[in-house]
């Protein structure tokens, strides 16, 4: 189990979002949360990496206890994390929003400008273009490699599908299935089914704030009520 | 009526001109301290005039200590303006991370309390009478201008001020501090997210923009007298020269301490007193009719 969270209650001021979430990830797996708009995908991701705070329970990330670490110290741990805007640096380029995510460990399986370029060709091309200038699914493609410049254990991805178009997620999907076949723990939220269920060991639902299931792909799959409780709109 | 003939001699109207650079040369390392720290901590920081004066009693102080010998003056820059941006890097920790997320109105209050705190520190220290300091050796003549003389220690000034500008867009462009610090003007949530200390961070950016006030202050100690109401004098005047180029543009900074340095320079022919009366309108057309600045961009912080 390389990420382990228990009775997360996070609030945003007086409004509290989160009761009781627990999530765990083992080592090579990838993750997914589920759920409707609104019901604590994003919150809870927040949670794990210091953003938000939650204001009880734990964190432990390879056996450390990182609850309420400031996100810089949780990256530096080797957590990254896409958040679900994206959130590039606009005003500088591709190459410097690479650059200014570089961190630590050196040597050949350090991820570094060349290797994000190896593995998404199309940033190449962009090399000196401002980041504020890309597509959405460049911008997308960008910020998953700015999260791996950090040579992360954990690559967290809030709904990296979201408002892309089908092929650009087509593209992603395979991009995603790379990077875990390479090795990569992934811990996501989605909206999009079929691209979570492709990608993910195991799944978890979040309604309102609680995780009402917690299982594999195929134990989701059995329960066709799930679906229509929690996830159609 | 203004005596008009003066724009009839090429010698005086050249001096006139170069003393609009020179000053545009203190108010570009003024506001562009003022604007690096705007840009990227969010806080307009109105003791940054504070820190000029205290760059230039440091200076002259430092200097005072060693008499003689001809390298006083450039170690007395030197370390004044380190000494500047070692107080610079107190008052951020200790006053302005507490307030990072509070109101802008906090932020102002805070920082004018620091004008008032500074004053009255350098009326303790220093004393209420005006001082002044003495160039060095090198630069203590004056150059002829067509026919009128200029201080070389001017000369010496128009020279800083382009290699200050010049290795200020290095370091930004060019440095991973630079990068962190324009990653940092972007999202700063995000600058943390992917693994750099902010805190740190934003101390040493207000470092910066504390040494570029006292650089400022330590260069203008031989020129002006220097007393204890010259914090408020060119905060106004930087305040202007950022609202004219645009916050947080360094090029936009530049351009707007040149253009207010040469306003100064011939407006004072018109109006002796009152000179800076077409600073003020200027101003208001800027702001009128681009509210960020000449080279700044429309920006909505979030
Ligand atoms: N900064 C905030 N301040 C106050 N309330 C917030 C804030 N961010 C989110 N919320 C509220 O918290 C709840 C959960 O939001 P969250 O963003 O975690 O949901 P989500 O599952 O990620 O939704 P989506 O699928 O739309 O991204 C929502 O009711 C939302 O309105
Ligand atoms: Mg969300």
């Amino acid at each position: 189990m390389i990420l382990e969270a228990r009775d997360l209650y996070t609030a945003y001021g007086l409004s509290q979002v989160l009761f009781g979430v627990a999530v765990t990830v083992d080592v090579g797996q990838a993750v997914c949360l589920l759920g409707r708009n609104g019901v604590g995908k994003t919150t809870t991701l927040r949670s794990l990496i210091g953003l938000t705070p939650p204001r009880a329970g734990h964190v432990v990330f390879d056996g450390m206890d990182i609850t309420g670490w400031a996100p810089y110290r949780v990256a530096r741990q080797g957590i990254a994390f896409v958040p679900q805007e994206r959130r590039l640096f606009g005003d500088l380029s591709v190459r410097e929003n690479l650059e200014v995510a570089r961190r630590g460990t050196r040597g050949a399986s350090a991820w570094g400008v060349e290797r994000v370029y190896e593995t998404f060709p199309i940033l190449e091309q962009l090399d000196a273009r401002r980041a504020g200038y890309l597509s959405g699914g460049e911008q997308q493609m960008l910020a998953i490699g700015r999260a791996l410049m950090g040579n992360p254990r954990l690559l967290i991805l809030d709904e990296p599908s979201e408002g892309l178009a089908p092929l650009v997620v087509d593209a992603l999907c395979e991009h995603i299935r790379a990077l875990k076949a390479d090795g990569m723990t992934i811990l996501m939220a989605e909206q999009n089914l079929t691209l979570a269920l492709a990608l993910s060991e195991r799944v978890y639902i979040l309604d309102k704030g609680h995780v009402r299931f917690a299982g594999t792909v195929a134990e989701f799959e059995a329960d066709t009520t799930l679906r229509d409780e929690y996830l159609a709109v | 009526m203004p005596d008009l003939s003066a724009f009839a001699d090429p010698g005086f109207l050249a001096v006139q001109c170069l003393n609009g650079l020179t000053q545009a040369m203190f108010l570009f390392l003024i506001a562009s301290g003022l604007s690096l720290i705007f840009g990227v901590l969010g806080v307009l920081n109105f003791a940054h005039g504070s820190l000029y004066m205290l760059g230039a009693y440091l200076s002259y102080t430092i200097a005072s200590w060693f008499v003689g010998p001809p390298a006083t003056f450039w170690v007395a820059l030197v370390l004044g303006s380190i000494g500047v941006a070692l107080v610079g890097g107190i008052i951020e920790s200790v006053f302005l991370r507490p307030v990072y997320r509070r109101e802008e109105l906090e932020q102002l209050l805070v920082t004018y309390a620091l004008v008032l705190i500074i004053s009255d520190l350098v009326k303790l220290a220093w004393g209420a009478e005006n001082r002044s300091g003495s160039r060095p050796a090198l630069l203590a003549g004056s150059v002829d201008i067509a026919g009128r003389d200029f201080p070389t220690y001017n000369l010496f000034v128009l020279a800083v001020g382009p290699l200050v500008a010049l290795a200020l867009w290095l370091l930004l462009r060019r440095t991973q501090f630079g990068r962190l610090v324009r990653a940092a003007a972007n999202d700063r949530e995000m600058v943390g997210v992917v693994g750099v200390n902010v805190k740190g961070l934003f101390t040493g950016v207000f470092m910066l923009g504390a040494w570029l006030g006292g650089l400022g202050g330590g260069l203008a100690a031989p020129i002006g007298a220097i007393f204890p109401g010259m914090d408020v004098e060119i905060i106004v005047e930087s305040f202007i020269v950022v609202v004219v180029g645009g916050m947080g543009s360094l090029g936009g900074t530049l351009l707007g301490a040149l253009i207010i340095g040469q306003l100064n320079a011939f407006g004072i022919l018109f109006f002796p007193r009152f000179a800076i009366v077409f600073v003020y309108v200027l101003m208001a057309v800027v702001l009128v009719i681009r509210p960020w600045g000449l080279l700044g961009r429309p920006v909505t912080r979030g």
